[in-house]
Formats: structure tokens, C-alpha cells, sequence
């Protein structure tokens, strides 16, 4: 207000604008006495400048005609109930969305009109295009479920496979994928023969044959075995894969014969080892026990034109106390812990079941590869034992010996795997499942060409890859020299009859199955072949197997190490894999592999 | 206006529909005495506060009070109206029929002539005028809030309604209906 004042002072010089300011405070004083106190702004009129005067009067007379005209103007009740009606029904429209863009003033006589909206044009094309690629999509999917081999869709059908296994959430979700992706094999396999399409059924059953070993190792190296004694529906699946198998292979052509069985083959042993996954229980260290060792699967032999031979042994029976533990090798300094890689292991059992340990990779190639265990003494009771049963695991195993002697051999550890084809193969895969996961070059050698496995998928490759000699890697023999004391006895590593035969030529397979001879007590009659861990780098296929050597010179242990190639089943076809629990060995062999795999595990467990 | 932190908070419909309650029979004078017509008033009125339902949070972001806000939404709305090429003609005063449907009592009808009276005489003023001249003798405020109303300093107000109340008094003189009876 005073700036006003010193404005209105500072324009009095101009005269009337002066006399403006003047009269515009006096009617602003007038205005607000008036109501203040009706007829109190005549006070102010009488004090006001004489020329003011009869304006003031005439202005404010005006002001009560305005202010008394308010009261006459309201809005008729009828409009004001309507248009409340209205703009309320607008709100509630907007309520959600009252700064929502697009939503504008109503017109007169139309207020609702700005509350709908209808969906945007390019809004509904999209969703309707989205919603015909959908459709198009779920049907040409839906058609490739029946596609075969060499059918367009084919190629669809393998890629929404592959899909499925990536995306399974965990390990049980993976093996039914597996499982399911073999069930597709198998229907492929009927189809292709019954269109008379052999060669490429024999393919497909042998990708069958994967699947399943795929879903197999999957299960055993992953499985929660406190869940192990509910009932397994993957075991049921396998069921009925393998009835249908039976089914099949009743019909089939003879050239597709060999492959199905095999893949029957396949399918009981997985079978069985998912119904009794406890030697793998133990061999993977989770809960040693021993009695679970003798509930290995025992392969079956139905179906087979020729069944397998009956073992010419009877397993052995586990003994916590074995009879005879061979010594392959004494080294001078019996204190000493073995420098080699390898471990050569007794087996008090005829070993001489397939398995897969002999592709252990070891990573050093400067290093011995045959741990000739140095015997103490004791009684025979010291064993190779990988603690982290990988492959290629530099230093984390150990070599074991009742004495505890052979703790510090750390290069053993590369061949720890060995330790686990002791334990009855179980060990070996999960050796072969770690190797997997730690050696990519062991995927590369991988034959079935499916990049996309998971760690745990490609284990089974592993071992199947090896087990079938398919492996490029070069194979390295292994000689690892010891020299003995001339006291010690010659220690002997030997294969009994029906073990000799059968490990010879098997040695890539076989080789878990007679080792365990690294801690024997020298001396013994009943050894098994010597089983050399292959030294080579990377997985490679045949194993290394000392023969049925019959003596070592005396006061040295010669471990030779011979590549040979794989045999790993009966009427062996160089493709079975090594990874099989139970699997029946080399016709000759005679012996169930569960014993092999008791007596190695067992050998280990000590 | 605890009314309206509702709307702007939640946007709570019925407590706008509170505030129209409240503030619909001053928003519609002032349009009225703005357009000289009941029909556009109500128009209008109408529009203003889906307008300001709409505008709602842009409300207190301007800080003004709620009324002064609306009024500035009614000055725009008839501005709008004014400007609009699809604006019906306005009838003359002289032309402009008597609503005696909606004023029925024949006391009324005094009154309404009186009203209709100025809102004729408002239309000849200028649009800031008009406004102050209705903010500060139709609906009462004080100079303060007209200023925060038309963004204007208060002297300038005074000044201004000193003007709009010289001229609508001519006006009226003019038409022979003048402020002196």
C-alpha cells in the first residue's frame, strides 16, 4: 500500500493521473468500510477532496447495485442436479485415470463423451497379427511333433527338444527331458521301421541309446538319494520304454536288431540304476555305505537272441576284510608316496567289468602315469581314492593307503577317476560327470555332436565316447617304472582266468573295473589285471590296461600301459558305454561287473 | 481445503463432487455475469469443473487457492467461448428473451432483469474489466485474492476496479439504465 502511495505522490505532478490514484483509494476505502459496517463509507465520502466527492457517491451507489445483484443470479436447481449428474458420471469414467492423456472437456449437452475411449487402431492390428503368429507358430510346432527324420519339420522337432532341455529348471526336470526326448526317438524308431526305413531307424535307435544314457548319468550324478526310496516315476518311464523296445525289436528287421538291442540294453540298465542308485550313492561319497553296494543292478538278458553269459564266478560278496590284495608295484621307498599319476589297484574280485575310468584325463603329461602304490606292509588295504573323482582335477585326490601312507600323493589326484572306477564304475561317472564339467575339450570329443548339453548331460557323453573308442584325442601309453626292494616280494598284479580274457581288448572300458590294485598287499593270488589310468590329456577312449601280467621282476613293478580299444558289452560293438552299472561284461569275462564294482568300492572304502 | 488435498491425492471423486457443491454457485454467477446469458453460463459451469477435475493436479502446483483457481478456469473457459468461431451468436440485450421457465416466480423476474441488466453492461467493459468487476462485487473477494487471481499486484487491482466500475457506470448512463437510480 505504500508503494502505491509514493507512486501516487510521485505522479501528482502530472495532475490527473494523481487524481485517479486519489480516487481509486478512496473508493477502495469506501468499499471496504461498506462492508465493514454497512453506511460507515458516507464518513469517508465526507473526508474525501471536494471534487471527489459526487463520484465517490455515484460509484458507490453502482457497487451496491452489483453486490446486490449477486443474489439474484443462481443457477436453476434443475441444471445444477443435471449437471452434477454429468460431470460425476465423467469422473467416474476418468476416476482411474484423471491425468490419463486423451481425455478431454465434454461439450455442452455431452459430458460422457470424453469418457470412453476405444482401444487405439494400431493397438488392436498389432495384438491381432500377434495373436496369427501365435496360432501359426503353435500349429507348425504341434505338426513337427510327428516329423521324421529327413521331414522338413524335423529340424523344428530336434530345435523344440533342445528348447525344452535348456529351459528345464533343475536336474529331475532335465533327466524327464532326456527321457522324453528318448521317447521321441523311439516312436521315430517304430515309424522308420515300419515304413521300412532301417538305416535310419538303426540311427534313431541310437540316438535313443543316448538320450537315455543322457538321462541315466543325469540321474545318478544328480539325484537326492534321501529321495531314493520313493517311488521313481522316471523308473516307470523307463519301463515302458523298454516294453515298448521289447515290442519293437519282436518285428524288427534283422540288420536293426543289434542297435535295438542295445538300446534295450540301455534302457534296463538305466532302469535299474534308477531304481537302486545307491552303489553311485556311495561312490560319490555322499552316504558310504557299505551293504548298499551289493544292491548294484544286475543286468538282465531277456530279449537277447544270445543272452549274456552267466558269469563263470560268482560275484564275490562284499568283505570288509578282502582275501588278497595285489600289489602291482612296490616302490623302493615304501614310505614314499607315488609320484605317478595313476593309481593301479587290486581288485580281490575277477573284475572285470566295463567302465569308463580308464579315460581319465590327466592333465600333466610329464607325470607318470601308473601310480604303482607302495605297499607298506599292510594288508593290502591301501587303495587309490580320487576325493575329487574328476577328471583332470589337478591334486584333489588322494592315494590311500590303510597307513595313511599314501595321503601326499597329489599327482594321483589327475587320476582320481580311477579311484572311482574302484568304487564299481558308479564312482567313475560321477569322475567322468565332473571331468565333464571342468574339461570343455572333453565335450569336444563328444560324438554325438549336441553342443547344447548341459555339464551334467555330457558326462554320459563322456563316458560313452570313450567307452566306444570314438574319441580323436590321442591315446598315450603309459609306463611308469618302479623300482622295488629287493626284499619286497615280487608283487603281482594279475587277471584271473575269466578276467584276463575279458579285459583284453577292454581296456578302455574295463579298466575301473580291475583297478583298485594300487594298495594291494603283495603277494596275493587273486589280482586282477592291472588297470593303468590313460595318461592322456584328454578323455581319451581306450584305457590304458596292463595285460594279465603274471609277475612284475623282481623287486620292480613295470606298470605298462597299452591303449586298446574298447569293448564294452556283450556281443560289443565298440559303441556301449562305460558309464553302465551292471553292464554285463565281454561275454568271456563271465562276470557280473557289479562284482568288479563291489570289490573296488569296496577296496575303497577301506 | 482439506476437499480438495483428497482430490488431488487420491483422486476422490466424491469429494469433488463436494467441492462442486461448494463452489458450482459462484463459478456459474461469474459466468454469468461474464456471457450475459444463463444457457452459456451453464455450459460453462459445466465445463470449468471437468476441467478441473482433469487439471486437478496442476492445482496445487500453483499454489493458488481453489476458488481463484476456478474463476482463472472460467476466465479461460469463456475466453474460449468468446474466441470460438462455432461461438452461437449472443443475442442483444435488447433481443434476449426472458427465461421465465427457469425464473418462474414472477418475483423474480425483478431481479433477473436487473442482473441481465448488468451482465449487458459487463459485455461492453474489457475482459480484465469484466473480471474484476465480478471477482470483487458479484463474488466478493478482496483485492488480494483478485490479484492471485489475475496475476496482477493489488494497486493494480484498485486501480483497475476504480476504471471497470467508471466505465460500467457510463455504460449503464448509456443505456439508460444507469447506477444513479
Amino acid at each position: 500500500m505504500s508503494s502505491h502511495d509514493d507512486l501516487g505522490a510521485r505522479k501528482a505532478s502530472t495532475g490527473q493521473p494523481l487524481g485517479d490514484l486519489m480516487l481509486a483509494q478512496a473508493l477502495e476505502a469506501c468499499i471496504r468500510a461498506e462492508r465493514a459496517h454497512g453506511g460507515s463509507s458516507a464518513e469517508i465520502i465526507e473526508h474525501a477532496p471536494a471534487s471527489q466527492r459526487a463520484e465517490l457517491q455515484r460509484l458507490m451507489v453502482l457497487v451496491h447495485e452489483l453486490e446486490s445483484s449477486v443474489h439474484r443470479v443462481t443457477p436453476a436447481p434443475e441444471f445444477r442436479v443435471a449437471a452434477r449428474a454429468r460431470v460425476m458420471a465423467t469422473l467416474g469414467g476418468q476416476a482411474d485415470s484423471p491425468f490419463e492423456r486423451g481425455a478431454h472437456l465434454t461439450t455442452i449437452g455431452g459430458p460422457a463423451r470424453g469418457a470412453r475411449r476405444r482401444p487405439r487402431r494400431w493397438v488392436v492390428r498389432v495384438g491381432a497379427g500377434l495373436l496369427v503368429a501365435l496360432m501359426a507358430t503353435s500349429a507348425t510346432v504341434t505338426a513337427s511333433a510327428s516329423a521324421l527324420p529327413g521331414d522338413p519339420l524335423y529340424g523344428l522337432k530336434q530345435a523344440q527338444e533342445e528348447l525344452s532341455l535348456r529351459l528345464a529348471s533343475d536336474d529331475p526336470a532335465r533327466v524327464l527331458a532326456h527321457l522324453r526326448r528318448a521317447d521321441a526317438r523311439l516312436d521315430e524308431t517304430a515309424r522308420l521301421l515300419e515304413q521300412g526305413r532301417t538305416s535310419e531307424a538303426v540311427d534313431t535307435a541310437q540316438r535313443y541309446d543316448q538320450s537315455v544314457e543322457r538321462a541315466t548319468t543325469t540321474f545318478v550324478v544328480t539325484i537326492d538319494f534321501s529321495d531314493a526310496a520313493r517311488p521313481n516315476p522316471l523308473e516307470t518311464k523307463l519301463g515302458e520304454q523298454q516294453d515298448r523296445l521289447e515290442a519293437i525289436l519282436q518285428v524288427a528287421p534283422a540288420p536293426a536288431r543289434p542297435d535295438l538291442r542295445e538300446a534295450l540294453a540301455t534302457t534296463e540298465r538305466g532302469r535299474e540304476l534308477m531304481a537302486d542308485p545307491r552303489p553311485v550313492e556311495r561312490a560319490l561319497g555322499r552316504r558310504p555305505s557299505r551293504a548298499a553296494a551289493a544292491a548294484a543292478a544286475v543286468p538282465t538278458s531277456h530279449v537277447e537272441e544270445q543272452p549274456t553269459p552267466v558269469p563263470t564266478l560268482p560275484p564275490t560278496a562284499v568283505s570288509p576284510n578282502p582275501t588278497s590284495i595285489a600289489v602291482l608295484a612296490r616302490h623302493e621307498d615304501q614310505d614314499a608316496d607315488l609320484e605317478a599319476g595313476a593309481v593301479a589297484r587290486a581288485s580281490d574280485g575277477p573284475g572285470s567289468s566295463g567302465d569308463r575310468e580308464a579315460d581319465v584325463e590327466n592333465d600333466n603329461e610329464d607325470q607318470p602315469q601308473v601310480a604303482l602304490r607302495p605297499n607298506s606292509g599292510n594288508s593290502g588295504q591301501g587303495t587309490g581314492r580320487g576325493q575329487g573323482a574328476s577328471v583332470g582335477d589337478r591334486g584333489s585326490g588322494q592315494s590311500r593307503g590303510q597307513d595313511g601312507q599314501g595321503e601326499d600323493a597329489p599327482r594321483v589326484a589327475r587320476n582320481d577317476a580311477t579311484a572311482g572306477s574302484g568304487d564299481g564304475g558308479d564312482g567313475g561317472r560321477e569322475a567322468d560327470a565332473v571331468a565333464a564339467q571342468r574339461s570343455p575339450d572333453l565335450r569336444s570329443a563328444d560324438r554325438g555332436g549336441d553342443d547344447d548339453r548341459r555339464p551334467s548331460d555330457i558326462d554320459s557323453e563322456q563316458g560313452d565316447d570313450r567307452g566306444r573308442g570314438q574319441n580323436t584325442q590321442d591315446n598315450r601309453p603309459v609306463v611308469a617304472e618302479v623300482t622295488l626292494p629287493p626284499v619286497a616280494p615280487a608283487t603281482e598284479a594279475r587277471n584271473p582266468g575269466p578276467s584276463e580274457s575279458g579285459n583284453t581288448g577292454n581296456a578302455g572300458a574295463t579298466s575301473g573295473s580291475n583297478s583298485g590294485t594300487g594298495g594291494g598287499e603283495g603277494g596275493v593270488h587273486q589280482t586282477p589285471v592291472e588297470q593303468v589310468a590313460p595318461t592322456d590329456d584328454r578323455a581319451a577312449g581306450p584305457a590304458t590296461s596292463i595285460g594279465p601280467t603274471n609277475s612284475a621282476p623282481s623287486g620292480q613293478a613295470r606298470a605298462t600301459a597299452t591303449p586298446t580299444p574298447t569293448v564294452r558289452r556283450s556281443g560289443g560293438d565298440g559303441k556301449s558305454g562305460d558309464i553302465r552299472t551292471g553292464q554285463t561284461n565281454s561275454g568271456d569275462s563271465g562276470v557280473m561287473p557289479e562284482d568288479s564294482h563291489k570289490s573296488g568300492s569296496d577296496d575303497a572304502d577301506r | 481445503m482439506e476437499l480438495v488435498d483428497r482430490v488431488v491425492a487420491s483422486h476422490d471423486a466424491r469429494a469433488f463432487g463436494e467441492l462442486y457443491d461448494r463452489f458450482v454457485e459462484r463459478v456459474y454467477r461469474y459466468l454469468y455475469f461474464r456471457t450475459g446469458s444463463h444457457p452459456e453460463a451453464e455450459d460453462l459451469t459445466e465445463q470449468v469443473f471437468l476441467k478441473a477435475w482433469e487439471a486437478i493436479g496442476r492445482y496445487r502446483w500453483q499454489g493458488r487457492p481453489f476458488l481463484a483457481w476456478l474463476y482463472r478456469l472460467a476466465h479461460n473457459a469463456h475466453l474460449h467461448y468468446v474466441r470460438s468461431p462455432q461461438q452461437t451468436t449472443s443475442l442483444t440485450h435488447d433481443q434476449r428473451p426472458l427465461d421465465v421457465a427457469s425464473h418462474s416466480a414472477s418475483v423474480e423476474l425483478g431481479r433477473a432483469l436487473d442482473a441481465e441488466v448488468i451482465a449487458g453492461a459487463l459485455a461492453k467493459l474489457t475482459i480484465e474489466q469484466q473480471q474484476v468487476i465480478v471477482m470483487k462485487f458479484i463474488e466478493g473477494l478482496d483485492n488480494e485474492q483478485i490479484a492471485q487471481a489475475m496475476d496482477k499486484r493489488e494497486g493494480a487491482i484498485r486501480a483497475l476496479q476504480m476504471r471497470a466500475l467508471m466505465s460500467l457506470r457510463r455504460v449503464l448512463e448509456s443505456q439508460g439504465e444507469n447506477g444513479a437510480r
